[in-house]
């Protein structure tokens, strides 16, 4: 239950704006001129407001479409990232979104139209050349869905062109939207995922891997394309087993035919968000292995990032079609 | 500014009131005892024996973004300091006194607006307030003197999700009734210690490790250590969580010495 909203007074009448305040009859709305006067105010508590999120409904004014960083793609020439939300109602402790914002409240931009322009625009101007679009960078693309409906409004107005991929990434069970219409060549739902018993100590709020399992076997049984995503890859003393038997669950559930793509990436922190995380939770497990600094980047040492990822290659490698894609992510 | 207090550390200000008027402020002295600190006259400064509760009272005479400042000074206080704006207002859709927080100050002149943080707050009742400089009897909105100055001033100085703006409002009559007074103290008494145990709640979640290095000082000054089994002990701490911590204190007290506590601890970790 969300107990206060703000709305900013410029969509304040927006259709999408009211039907989202309809699902919340029973909260304060307070309109303000700007998010940022909520969001963007300095020395807030992010661990206090992730207790009791808040929700705020805004216009995004510019930057709808932003280049990927480096490294983050399924082998596209072009890789871009669109947010329609900012923050995520799960509280993984790896996530990079603990540090990225000082507030934890929901930030939800109601102009979904001007995503997709946007979106448009680029596949126009960058003519024939692959593009792979990501959503679910700075939230989970699907886990708000009952209350934005952005993933049902994208499905019915999005652009279907060969060269364009649109990847949901997600943790989310809200698959409904997919399940009501038709699969696309275009579109990959990836789901994130751990080994069960470090996805209950690190995935917090998030749900437990067999029930996203459970919703990549019916995506898969629909036609739709899927990504699995091990990214982070978390080392402990069991982690070849956890994960040999993770990815031997999955690929006996779903149907590989419809498998897209896999990607792996071992845990990693840009140095502000290692800190502010280390901050946060003193004396977590997740920290309690050695972390090496390189670039700015504080990652497991060299030799076991290279051990997992090759481990987990090889499993996937030895149980997939070859048209499968297979990479590893070094996203910062 | 100075530090009015600057020689004197040997206390922690946990909480700090400001109100308008003596009136407003009888209940906080009475309730915990507090006395004034006749050295501060810019403003009335009261205080307990423990000096970890502190209450100003708001003048007319001296600009409004004076008060927050002055307190904090007198008092010491830090960014784990809790502050609480306590004023009486008037509603005249109310049959009985009614407490509330504010979550939205609008500035009667400018129109400008504030938004206190109302993180955790779920469970008051919220409402908005236009900030006048004079006390109103528009009895449609809640009107707080001068709240605008002071909540903006406050904003920059402490830790936002630590301040509450609250205010009992009350339907206005003639004359308050013996039975109304009662239930006045009464509704003042619930709310404010509901507000201050559940800031103290908050902090631990604000400041996980300044909670593990307090926990270390009441364990510190209950037994004897060894300068080894000190640093045992803080590396113990820093891996435990706070509220687990918490809910350990009482248990540990009553352990005969500093190895039983060391090893009680162990235990818990495993």
């Amino acid at each position: 239950m969300i107990n206060t909203i703000y709305v900013e007074n410029e969509i304040k009448d927006y259709s999408r704006t009211l039907s989202i305040l309809s699902k919340f009859k029973r909260s304060r709305i307070i309109y303000i001129n700007k998010y940022s006067e909520i969001f963007n105010k300095k020395n807030q508590s992010f661990r206090l407001q992730k207790k009791d999120p808040l929700l705020i409904l805004a216009k995004k004014n510019n930057n709808f479409v932003l280049k990927a960083p480096e490294g983050f793609g399924l082998g596209a020439s072009k890789n871009y990232y669109f947010s329609h939300m900012y923050n995520c109602i799960y509280d993984c402790k790896y996530c990079f979104l603990q540090g990225l914002y000082s507030s934890a409240n929901y930030l939800v931009f109601v102009n979904y139209e001007d995503f997709l322009n946007q979106i448009n625009n680029l596949v126009i101007r960058n003519k024939g050349k692959s593009i792979t679009f990501f959503s679910g960078y700075d939230c989970d693309s699907l886990a708000m869905e009952k209350v934005t409906s952005f993933a049902d409004f994208f499905l019915k107005n999005y652009l279907e062109n060969k060269k364009i991929t649109y990847e949901f990434r997600t943790k989310s069970l809200q698959i409904n939207p997919f399940l009501k219409n038709k699969p696309s060549e275009n579109i990959i739902i990836a789901y994130s995922l751990l080994p069960g018993d470090l996805a209950q100590k690190f995935d917090i709020k998030a749900p437990a891997i067999n029930l996203r399992i459970k919703s990549l076997k019916q995506l898969t049984s629909l036609g739709w394309k899927i990504g699995l995503r091990f990214d982070p890859l978390i080392y402990n003393n069991n982690w070849k087993i956890s994960y040999k038997e993770l990815i031997s669950t999955i690929l006996d559930e779903i149907n590989t035919n419809y498998l897209h793509s896999v990607s792996f990436g071992s845990l990693r922190f840009p140095k502000q968000i290692f800190n502010t995380i280390n901050n946060m939770y003193p004396g977590d497990e997740l920290f309690s292995h050695d972390f090496k600094k390189k670039d700015n980047v504080y990652s497991y040492k060299g030799e076991i990032e290279k051990e997992m990822i090759s481990y987990c290659k090889n499993i996937i490698h030895k149980k997939v079609k070859k048209d499968v894609h297979i990479f590893s992510c070094t996203p910062y | 500014m100075e530090k009015l207090n600057s020689t004197d550390n040997s206390y922690i200000c946990e909480y700090c009131f400001i109100v308008n008027n003596i009136s407003e402020a009888q209940f906080f002295i009475n309730r915990f005892n507090l006395k004034p600190k006749k050295k501060y006259n810019l403003f009335p400064i009261f205080s307990n024996q423990k000096k970890d509760i502190w209450l100003a009272i708001n003048q007319d005479t001296i600009s409004p973004t004076v008060i927050p400042i002055y307190l904090n000074n007198c008092a010491n206080a830090n960014e784990q300091t809790t502050w609480i704006f306590f004023s009486f207002s008037f509603l005249s859709n109310l049959n009985s006194p009614h407490f509330f927080i504010i979550d939205e100050i609008i500035d009667s002149s400018s129109k400008n607006k504030l938004y206190p943080s109302v993180t955790c707050l779920k469970k008051f009742q919220k409402k908005n307030a236009l900030s006048k400089e004079q006390t109103s009897h528009n009895q449609e909105f809640i009107t707080l003197t001068n709240i605008y100055e002071i909540y903006k001033t406050l904003e920059k100085l402490v830790n936002k999700a630590l301040i509450f703006v609250t205010t009992l409002s009350m339907p206005e009559k003639y004359k308050l009734l013996d039975f109304d007074k009662k239930i006045i103290k009464s509704e003042q008494k619930k709310y404010i210690t509901e507000i201050m145990n559940l800031s103290h709640e908050m902090k631990i979640t604000i400041f996980p490790i300044s909670y593990v290095l307090n926990f270390y000082k009441k364990i510190e000054k209950e037994f004897k250590f060894s300068a080894y089994e000190q640093n045992v002990l803080k590396n113990l701490l820093k891996k435990f969580n706070p509220n687990d911590l918490k809910h350990n204190l009482e248990f540990i007290k009553k352990l005969k010495n500093g190895k039983l506590v060391i090893n009680h601890l162990k235990q818990k970790l495993l």
